[in-house]
């Protein structure tokens, strides 16, 4: 069947790999030939959008810009024959070139003016889609060493298991080690909340628990009426909580930094059409 | 002694009966406790329960409640069986005395929180969103679209109320001019030059209809004088009219305006000059140092007239150029050169002793008799009456001034004079003249004869000088007119300001020639020693054909001008 | 007085006889236990959907019966019985049956009797349901079926047995009540996977209060007392539900003087075509004969009715059969075809007649011309093939066309693939102008578990073929005697070893069913070096070069059946046909060379090298051995983007068939819950309308047309990829790239799943179907933006793990 047709060269490859780099060596090429059309080309004065090199580089450009742009539909046309993995091989490494030619096509000139910023915006979008490259190609082996063979749902699941135990332990100690710990255990909001994605909420459920295990051990040199036996099961259960929450949170930021990189590449992409819109119609409306 | 019995959670209370004596039963979590009630709505110590004859009184501790949630009370009687109270999730409730007050406790609901809910807490928060991208984007879009188009749009002259070219904007505040200034400037591509800088957010000025490139209609407004390239009529194809000024000429590319003057533009036309202007006598030439053919310096043809005939330094070599010039004055360098007193004067101040720059210093003034021949020409004709000259430029005059001097002479009485001595001879050439004596002192052969004399030698030194013609009186000699041009190469701009720090030797063998004065005009020899085309040869400089020619000419019909 | 006809029980088929006796004048009585008509039906839970399957097969008689509501359907029933004017009599239960044909008494539980001459018993399965039988017991407290859950609120219910009836009444009232289940067993293993996983979690999470080991002995004043390990316990309640199964009422069959083929509960009694049992006069219709659709009964009361009344009645199946043998006998009649089928087809030789016609119905005949084409190698159809005329062709060895085993009429082809459910190893044409009955895998199943005979025909044939294959190295199949008498069937359970390192080499073994892993103990750790799937050869290394002992373990990942042939007969075999060793030295040399390349893969690989056998031993677990298609994540690339489960739903309705969170993971590969298309389908096994089927092409897929939301499936499949969705409304319908760019509408949540705990008729079981709708390339990869997606057969993903990852 089709699935199973395919060669097992091209099972679990990285999309950088796509046909062993093809599109990299495409741009490549891309590249070259622009740069060699920079220099034997040469318009009278600076070079400039305006020349002819000028033209042919922001028409390439544009078009590129286009295309990868058409990445964001592409992405959710689902069910065609040709696989995604091809389509963002290309959009990585196009991604790579068209930023070379824009920087030809305006001759390395900056001003303060719409077409600059165009340029500034179609430079930050490359930006962020480097980042996002070099999360996707470095994160996932961390983030499965990280989660050793547990997913989110078996994780949160223990999570649960290991909490509730922690509760019913505690429940023969005083009033504030089982307030302690019923707020060490008990999850508190949503993800996606700024103040957690500067992992403040990483720190606090750590304190938290660090706390809370402090407490429980002090409890026998306090010399409250505790045995070790009480003591040692508490402590113990609290650790794991404490090492499944680590887990979990360091799990959240892996994925946060797979996903966060696009909240500036996605809005990036928009406004450079917007702008390059404007550029392309300011330049003929005063030509 | 109470007798208590404890069920399983949601159970009824079926446990063993455990016995509790001593006056206070505590109940609470702790081990102190004798009822130990586990879960974390009871406190560690929360109550004391004493016996009071069949049933029993339950105190809270400090900050701790019976009863139900929402009915919350610090103590509870529990007299008769039935009776019942709370304890967190714990119901007590009084049963029927069985050797003693019976409490049975059971607790209500399953566990606190259950795991299933705990575990989709978790997930929740340990999920991960991306954030609202949509949001962001249609704001940076919109915030885009207002700064960078609606702004200068609306602020665009013309299309504001603003007014439509500089003049108007002067008017306007300055404050507004400013900022409209940077907002349109949003829409601008590059630096305007500084020639157009006064346009300010004027746009419109030269991008006079939108998405129409600028036409040179918009530059010729202002640029009334600019001429033609070649004749239209002569050379049609070099027509320039309804070309773009912007092929040759870029703006919004810095504060200099920048012009194209590379030899290839030129080229492109004159490499086959036929082709565009037939009836030209311009010769084909790509690049200065390789192909440009030798100068062609314009001669006087007719000094009245001022007409030039222009001959190739091929064509005559030396001394012989100046046969072909009229200019109707004879001249050379070198005889000037060898005499003492020049030497002298020109240790003084050298070429200029003639030659005097004419402001600018791209040429030099013309020079004059008054000013340069006169400290030796003295045109003196009575040695002993050095005040009385001939009009220099006024050849009429000479028989009456010479006749009225004799005419003086004699009133005062003189009756015979001495010969005049070498007074009119250039050195070494013996008096012809005889002494005028006595009655004829004033005869009108003398006159006659002393004005011929006069013109032969003192006039015609310079001049060419014409005999009376037939029926003439005697003494109406004529010279031609005499007319220098300031150009010799008319159709190159050469400056000598610009090649004023190397000495006029170095181009002009002034020394050497023994020829006339356009016998030291340097050929294209002399230039190629410095100059070659565009790019260069290695050591020299790159000079493109604007260097020294002019693309609008003025001496042709005006650009803006239609033609017919 | 006697009456003509009696009918024991007013099910669907004892009622249809009855309103067709009464159309008829026969003097008949209907004998109904309880107080109202059709107990089983009215006890369905209000306004469950009554399904009218199967669709194709018409309706006789004059008993009203469509798809609609319980209540619908027993108004209708109720109606037409009073319009008609059937004789019916009300709490009468039938406690004893007496006498033969003309001259039956029946006794009834008030001790009155009723006199017939011929009887229909239509009593069903469900007919008496095991009772609670304790003191204390009140009907007001007491129920045995669950009519309504969202009647009962915030009450204590007590649940009784632990089977699939009571987990599912549990489960669907623990929602909303505190919920107590008293279960004789220690845990809830008796009911199936799926019900049982449901439950244990809502035990875990303390929605369900579970005693197991547990009887309940009496009932005092609102309390249920019950037996636990820990003593007695008494559990407050308002209401107690017991659902405890029905007792088959065999004994009471029995006592009729039914016999029933053997002691299997499940069996049932032996009819004649006509449904008599072998008690002449004595009919049987319904479940109790082992026709468990409504329509099915309705139609053979009927029937059965006609015949005793003398009318001439065709079977309802007769147009279906008709339609069947069309294409084939063209006017001939369907007893002529059957007769013939009966006749050249030897395997179907020993069943009853109605049998028979039931087989046929799921039947098709093939005419073919000399040279048509069969089936190809590698297509996954797995009906099994009868040569009823002529005889057809085997191409085993594409590259030996020259040799070509024959299968003559009267014998059978396609068997491996029948029970291995792997794709067809051989490719068949049509050798002569040739006859074939086509017989399907459900007919199939039905008959294996009904007529013994079949399945030991089939596993004799099997064993010769696949020696033949494997071994036969183009002799004719009669030389190969020696080998096939020496050889046996022997099943394996799952992980169990076939072949033990360091034994001693005495067998070959050829795997017929199911997979396995070979594996090595190297210094201390086991080392898997290979994964084999159904029909390969293995344990031959030893007869080569002579070891005494085997170098390696085969290890069963899955219930595997293998044919053991002794090493003997091998050795003779050997000694006779040199050129059979060429098959073991090429056997052994591919396997030598994959480990080379493989080895040669480690040294040369920069990246550290996945530890194989690990995987291996994690998909094995998994129970990837029975895949063909499983769908596996390499997580060292995968960013956790969802993109798959996005691209599922938005290709399937808005309903994702994966879910990666749920899945699960081990040395960095990600088995996501997602359908494996195993090579036999659990699935496939209890579907009651076989609404799921396997495609040539080989993707496992629910029809949902057919699908009833019985559940059966969802219960069924170890691996709960199937689950329960709401079909149809798209939630993508009327959006479009622009909506779903410009204002998110349409934009899938990732992990949006359809789940299976709610009941609700109109849910669908939805699976994984390999995108056979949009191409046939499975949405999931395509759709991954990293390439860290793969759909495969399992024997590709680990020659990829051993040799392939180089090319990453």
């Amino acid at each position: 069947m089709p699935a199973s047709l395919e060669s097992t060269a091209t099972i679990h490859r990285s999309f950088l790999f796509w046909g062993g780099g093809f599109y990299a060596r495409v741009s490549a090429v891309l590249c070259v030939a622009c740069v060699v059309l920079y220099w034997l080309v040469r318009p009278p004065g600076p070079p400039n959008g305006g020349s002819f090199t000028g033209y042919t580089l922001g028409t390439l450009a544009l078009g590129l810009v286009l295309w990868l742009g058409w990445f964001g539909l592409r992405r959710r046309r689902y069910g065609g024959g040709e696989r995604l993995d091809e389509v963002l091989s290309a959009h990585v490494y196009l991604g790579l070139a068209v930023a070379l030619v824009a920087l030809l096509h305006c001759g390395f000139r900056v001003h303060c003016n719409v077409h600059s910023l165009a340029l500034l915006l179609l430079l930050g979008v490359v930006g962020s889609g480097i980042f996002g490259a070099a999360a996707f190609w470095s994160i996932p082996p961390r983030m499965t060493g990280n989660r050793a063979g547990m997913t989110l749902g078996t994780m949160s699941a223990e999570l649960a298991t290991i909490a509730l135990r922690c509760r019913a332990l505690s429940l023969s100690f005083p009033d504030d080690i089982v307030t302690l710990v019923a707020r060490t255990t008990s999850p508190g909001g949503e993800a996606g909340r700024l103040g957690d994605m500067l992992g403040g909420r990483r720190n606090r459920l750590r304190q938290l628990n660090l706390a809370a295990i402090a407490q429980v051990q002090d409890e026998l040199l306090r010399g409250r009426d505790v045995t070790p036996a009480e003591v040692l099961p508490l402590v113990q259960s609290l650790t794991q909580h404490l090492t499944l929450v680590e887990r979990l949170t360091s799990d959240q930021r892996y994925r946060r930094m797979l996903l966060l990189w696009r909240a500036i590449h996605v809005p990036m992409t928009v406004a450079l059409l917007a702008a390059l819109a404007i550029h392309v119609l300011v330049v003929f409306y005063d030509w | 002694m109470i007798f208590v019995r404890v069920g399983k959670p949601g159970a009824a209370a079926d446990g063993p009966v455990q016995s509790m004596d001593g006056e206070e039963v505590r109940i609470g979590r702790g081990k102190g406790c004798a009822l130990r009630l586990m879960h974390p709505d009871v406190r560690f110590v929360h109550a004391t329960m004493r016996e009071a004859g069949r049933g029993v009184v339950i105190d809270a501790e400090p900050g701790a409640v019976l009863g139900r949630a929402g009915a919350p009370v610090q103590s509870a009687v529990l007299a008769r069986p039935g009776d019942e109270t709370w304890i967190g999730p714990f119901r007590l409730t009084l049963a029927e005395p069985a050797g003693g007050a019976t409490l049975d406790v059971t607790q209500e609901g399953a566990a606190a929180e259950d795991e299933a809910a705990l575990a989709r807490r978790a997930f929740a928060m340990f999920d991960s969103r991306l954030p609202n991208v949509r949001l962001w984007g249609f704001l940076s879009v919109c915030a885009i679209l207002l700064v960078f188009f609606a702004a200068p749009l609306s602020l665009h002259p013309g299309r504001a109320g603003i007014g439509r070219n500089a003049a108007d904007a002067s008017v306007a505040p300055s404050l507004l001019r400013s900022t409209q200034l940077r907002v349109v400037g949003l829409w601008n591509v590059g630096v305007v030059s500084d020639a157009h800088a006064s346009f300010g957010a004027n746009c419109a000025h030269c991008h006079q209809t939108p998405f129409i490139p600028t036409t040179s209609r918009a530059c010729l407004t202002c640029h009334v004088q600019t001429g033609q390239h070649a004749d239209p009529v002569r050379a049609p194809k070099a027509d320039i009219s309804g070309q773009r000024c912007e092929t040759c000429h870029h703006e919004h590319k810095g504060a200099v305006m920048g012009t194209a003057d590379r030899q290839s533009d030129c080229a492109a036309c004159h490499r086959n000059i036929k082709s565009y202007a037939p009836s030209t006598t311009l010769r084909n030439v790509v690049d200065f140092g390789r192909d440009h053919p030798q100068f062609r310096p314009a001669l006087v043809q007719d000094a009245a007239l001022h007409m030039t005939k222009r001959y190739a330094f091929a064509d005559v070599q030396g001394p012989d150029i100046d046969a072909l010039d009229h200019s109707n004055v004879k001249f050379t360098h070198a005889t000037h050169l060898k005499l003492e007193k020049v030497k002298a004067d020109m240790k003084a101040d050298g070429c200029g002793l003639c030659h005097v720059a004419a402001p600018g210093g791209v040429t030099f003034k013309p020079v004059s008799f008054e000013t340069s021949c006169l400290s030796c020409h003295t045109l003196q004709f009575e040695p002993n009456h050095p005040e009385w000259r001939l009009p220099h430029g006024h050849p009429e005059e000479v028989v009456s001034r010479v006749s009225g001097f004799y005419a003086q002479a004699a009133l005062a009485g003189e009756t015979a004079m001495d010969p005049p001595t070498d007074l009119f001879a250039r050195p070494g050439v013996p008096r012809k003249l005889p002494a005028p004596t006595g009655q004829n002192l004033v005869s009108l052969e003398v006159a006659q004869a002393m004005v011929s004399s006069i013109a032969r030698s003192s006039c015609g030194e310079c001049h060419t000088v014409l005999p009376p013609e037939a029926g003439q009186p005697a003494t109406a000699w004529t010279i031609p007119q005499v007319w220098l041009p300031d150009r010799y190469l008319p159709s190159a701009r050469f400056s000598h300001a610009a090649h004023a720090t190397s000495t006029c030797q170095t181009c002009h063998a002034a020394n050497t020639s023994d020829g006339g004065p356009l016998a030291l005009l340097p050929g294209i020899a002399t230039c190629r020693t410095c100059h070659a085309g565009e790019g260069g040869a290695p050591q020299r400089v790159s000079s493109t054909c604007v260097l020294c020619h002019v693309f609008h000419d003025d001496r042709l019909p005006l650009w803006n001008k239609p033609h017919e | 007085m006697t009456f003509k006809l009696a009918i024991i029980g007013s099910g669907p088929g004892g009622l249809s006889a009855a309103v067709t006796a009464a159309r008829l004048g026969v003097d008949h009585v209907l004998l109904e236990r309880t107080a109202h008509l059709s107990d089983t039906i009215f006890k369905y839970q209000k306004r469950k959907k009554v399904m009218a399957h199967p669709m194709r097969l018409a309706k006789l008689g004059d008993l009203p019966f469509a798809e609609g509501s319980r209540e619908e359907v027993l108004g209708g029933w109720t109606a037409t019985a009073e319009r008609l004017g059937v004789n019916l009599r009300y709490n009468a239960e039938a406690t004893k049956i007496a006498g033969q044909a003309g001259g039956f008494v029946i006794t009834l539980g008030d001790g009155a009797t009723v006199e017939a001459e011929t009887v229909v018993l239509g009593i069903g399965v469900q007919g008496n349901l095991r009772r609670l039988g304790i003191p204390g017991e009140d009907p007001t407290q007491v129920f045995y079926q669950l009519d309504d859950p969202d009647e009962l609120k915030g009450l204590r219910i007590i649940v009784v047995g632990a089977g699939d009836a009571g987990l599912e009444n549990a489960l669907a009232l623990c929602g909303t009540n505190t919920v107590t289940i008293i279960n004789r067993q220690s845990d809830f293993s008796r009911a199936k996977p799926g019900n049982m996983s449901d439950a244990e979690r809502a035990v875990r999470g303390g929605q369900i209060r579970a005693l197991h080991d547990s009887n309940s002995t009496r009932i005092e004043a609102g309390v249920l007392f019950v037996d636990t390990p820990t003593g007695e316990e008494r559990v407050p309640f308002d209401r107690i539900i017991a659902r405890l199964g029905a007792i088959p009422p065999r004994r009471f069959v029995e006592s009729c003087g039914i016999r029933f083929p053997n002691t299997d509960p499940a069996s049932v009694p032996e009819l004649s075509e006509t449904y008599e049992s072998n008690v002449p006069g004595l009919y049987i219709v319904g479940a109790l004969g082992g026709y468990t659709l409504i329509k099915q009964a309705i139609n053979q009361g009927h029937e059965v009715v006609c015949r005793i009344a003398g009318q001439p009645c065709a079977p309802a199946d007769e147009p279906l059969l008709l339609q069947r043998f069309e294409k084939c006998f063209p006017g001939s009649s369907v007893n002529d075809v059957l007769a013939y089928v009966r006749r050249t087809v030897p395997l179907l030789a020993g069943l009853t007649t109605l049998q028979l016609r039931d087989t046929m119905l799921e039947c098709n005949l093939h005419r073919f011309a000399a040279g048509d084409l069969v089936f190809r190698r590698g297509d996954y159809t797995n009906s099994l093939w009868n040569v009823a005329e002529g005889a057809a062709a085997v191409e085993i060895d594409p590259q030996r066309p020259e040799l070509r085993p024959r299968v003559e009429a009267g014998s059978f082809f396609g068997e491996l693939g029948l029970r291995s459910g792997r794709r067809r190893t051989a490719t068949v044409w049509a050798a002569e102008p040739t006859v074939m009955v086509e017989i399907s895998v459900p007919a199939m199943r039905k008959l294996l578990s009904s007529v013994e005979s079949v399945g030991q025909e089939l596993d004799r044939v099997a064993v010769r073929r696949l020696i033949h294959t494997t071994l036969g190295a183009g002799r004719q199949i009669a030389e190969l005697d020696g080998l096939i008498a020496a050889a046996r069937l022997q099943k394996f359970k799952a992980l169990e070893p076939i072949i033990t390192e360091g034994d001693p080499v005495d067998a070959l073994y050829i795997l017929r069913s199911g997979s396995a892993t070979i594996s090595r103990l190297e210094n201390g750790r086991v080392n898997v070096l290979g994964f084999v799937g159904a029909g390969s050869l293995f344990g031959e290394r030893g007869f080569l070069d002579d070891d005494v002992r085997r170098a390696a373990t085969i290890r069963a990942t899955v219930a595997s059946e293998v044919v053991r042939i002794e090493g003997g007969a091998v050795r003779t075999a050997l000694a006779l046909m040199p050129e059979m060793t060429r098959i073991f030295t090429s056997a052994v040399q591919s396997q030598m060379e994959r480990s080379v390349r493989a080895t040669v893969a480690d040294v040369t690989r920069a990246a550290p090298v996945r530890n194989v056998s690990a995987i291996t031993d994690f998909l094995v677990a998994k129970g990837v051995g029975e895949a063909t298609n499983v769908f596996i994540i390499d997580e060292k690339i995968c960013t956790r983007c969802g993109n798959c489960e996005s691209a599922c739903a938005a290709t399937h309705g808005g309903i994702s068939r994966v879910s990666r969170e749920f899945g699960a993971s081990a040395e960095g590969f990600l088995l996501p819950l997602a359908c494996r298309h195993c090579e036999t389908p659990h699935c496939m096994s209890h579907c009651p309308v076989d609404a799921i089927s396997r495609m040539p092409s080989g993707e496992v897929i629910i029809d949902a047309g057919i699908c009833i939301g019985c559940k059966a499936c969802v219960n069924d499949c170890p691996y709960g990829v199937i689950s329960m969705a709401e079909l149809g409304g798209d939630p993508n319908a009327g959006t479009n790239w622009l909506t779903r760019m410009m204002a998110g509408i349409g934009v899938l949540p990732p992990n949006r799943r359809g789940d299976g705990h709610h009941e609700g008729s109109a849910k669908k079981a939805v699976k994984c179907d390999l995108c056979r709708n949009t191409g046939g390339v499975p949405a999931c990869v395509t759709a991954c933006p990293t390439g860290a997606a793969t759909r495969l057969d399992p024997e590709s993903f680990i020659t990829w793990l051993r040799e392939g990852q180089r090319a990453n």
